[in-house]
């Protein structure tokens, strides 16, 4: 017998964080081409893509329940690092 | 050295069964690398300006016939070539070199048509677009072409010549390849009568705005002593090329182990404390292809 009101299974729980982690990230891309050469436009895409990133890990792992400090710091770095090296190639003297 | 490169990236036991590479401290010493990189790099153009090039194949001719095709597009008339638009294009450029100033107006107060003046040019209707860093004469018209002012200039029926000068130089402490754009329409012409092309353009909606409009300029003594437009090509490498490298090949390592990381571990059944490799690899994989994408040129 299938049960209608069974929870969430694993899978269906992280695919839907997942379809949110990929509609902003798309969002974003499609706001830094579209505004290419526009730097002020970009810079604050790129930041904005940085910290949504590390609200979505937050989110996520808090969500599943193994939300810890180092996962939120890997997630930090990670967006950090995509900040800094998109921000060198749009901020020029 | 083997060991090593396995403790940097392959997930085993080592190294807590994570990569080093994705450890947060290696994470910590890529970010420093970055930003060390680019400080190095305003550091070399302060002290010794120019040392880093700009490698272009823009041509004079090249962007006249980008511009006519674009022209061409809309069912306008072709800009006529003008020796002497070019020689204020030219000096134009040459300004910006000589005073270091990336604008229309210099921080003098020198205006575009001021050159007009200064070449005899007596014109009804004048604009100005100009460009630097770009590799290609295609590049440059497409980012004219995104941009709403300067598309307004290329597509304007009111001009019926074109001078360009495509200049090296050093600005801002960084060699570059300068492209500059003197449109004008002038004095002698006022009286054709324009053929049914011109007068189509006139009514389409994009030709409905211009960028810059002035009234015949009193004219200045000619100077005859410009030197003639060559084909610009040198062979180094600019900070955004080398910047541009060095960060992909940064992101392409993490990338990569990430990929090793997630095969590894998904046969094994071991509890880490860890983020998502699939979401790192997305981002990375999207800010990897915005590099490729990005383009060092700018327009004003």
């Amino acid at each position: 017998m299938i049960n209608f009101f069974k929870k969430k299974t694993f899978w269906q729980k992280i695919s839907v964080d997942f379809v949110f982690l990929y509609i902003g990230l798309l969002m974003f891309s499609a706001i830094f081409l579209i505004f290419s050469g526009q730097t002020l436009v970009q810079v604050i895409t790129v930041l904005a893509t940085g910290l949504y990133y590390v609200l979505w890990g937050t989110i996520h792992h808090a969500r599943e329940g193994d939300f810890h400090i180092s996962i939120f710091l890997e997630y930090f770095l990670i967006a950090t690092l995509v900040v800094a090296v998109l921000l060198t190639l749009i901020i020029r003297t | 050295m083997r060991v090593h490169l396995k403790n940097l990236f392959i997930p085993h036991h080592h190294n807590n069964h994570r990569a080093k590479v994705l450890h947060h401290a290696s994470l910590t010493k890529l970010i420093f690398a970055v930003l060390i990189l680019q400080i190095g790099f305003g550091i070399i153009t302060k002290i010794k300006p120019g040392v880093l090039g700009f490698a272009s194949s823009i041509t004079q001719q090249g962007i006249v016939d980008l511009t006519n095709q674009e022209r061409e597009k809309i069912g306008l008339k072709d800009v006529k070539f003008s020796e002497t638009l070019s020689k204020s294009a030219r000096l134009k450029a040459e300004d910006m070199f000589a005073n270091d100033y990336w604008a229309h107006t210099s921080p003098t107060g020198v205006t575009p048509w001021d050159f007009f003046k200064k070449v005899n040019y007596t014109y009804l209707y004048a604009g100005e677009n100009l460009a630097r860093n770009f590799g290609n004469n295609k590049d440059v018209m497409r980012a004219w072409m995104n941009s709403k002012t300067h598309r307004e200039n290329i597509l304007s029926p009111r001009y019926s010549e074109l001078g360009v000068a495509v200049v090296n130089g050093v600005l801002n402490g960084e060699k570059t390849t300068l492209v500059v754009q003197h449109f004008g329409y002038p004095v002698s012409d006022i009286g054709r009568v324009p053929d049914q092309k011109e007068v189509n353009a006139t009514k389409s909606e994009i030709a409905q705005n211009y960028l810059q409009q002035e009234v015949p300029a009193t004219p200045l003594p000619v100077q005859d002593n410009y030197p003639q437009q060559e084909e610009v090509k040198h062979l180094t490498l600019s900070d955004f090329d080398i910047t541009k490298s060095v960060n992909l090949a940064l992101l392409f390592i993490v990338f990569v182990t990430l990929i090793v990381d997630t095969y590894i571990m998904s046969n094994k059944k071991v509890i880490r404390r860890v983020g998502k490799n699939w979401a790192h690899l997305s981002i990375l994989a999207l800010v990897i292809i915005a590099i490729i994408i990005t383009i060092s040129g700018r327009i004003i």
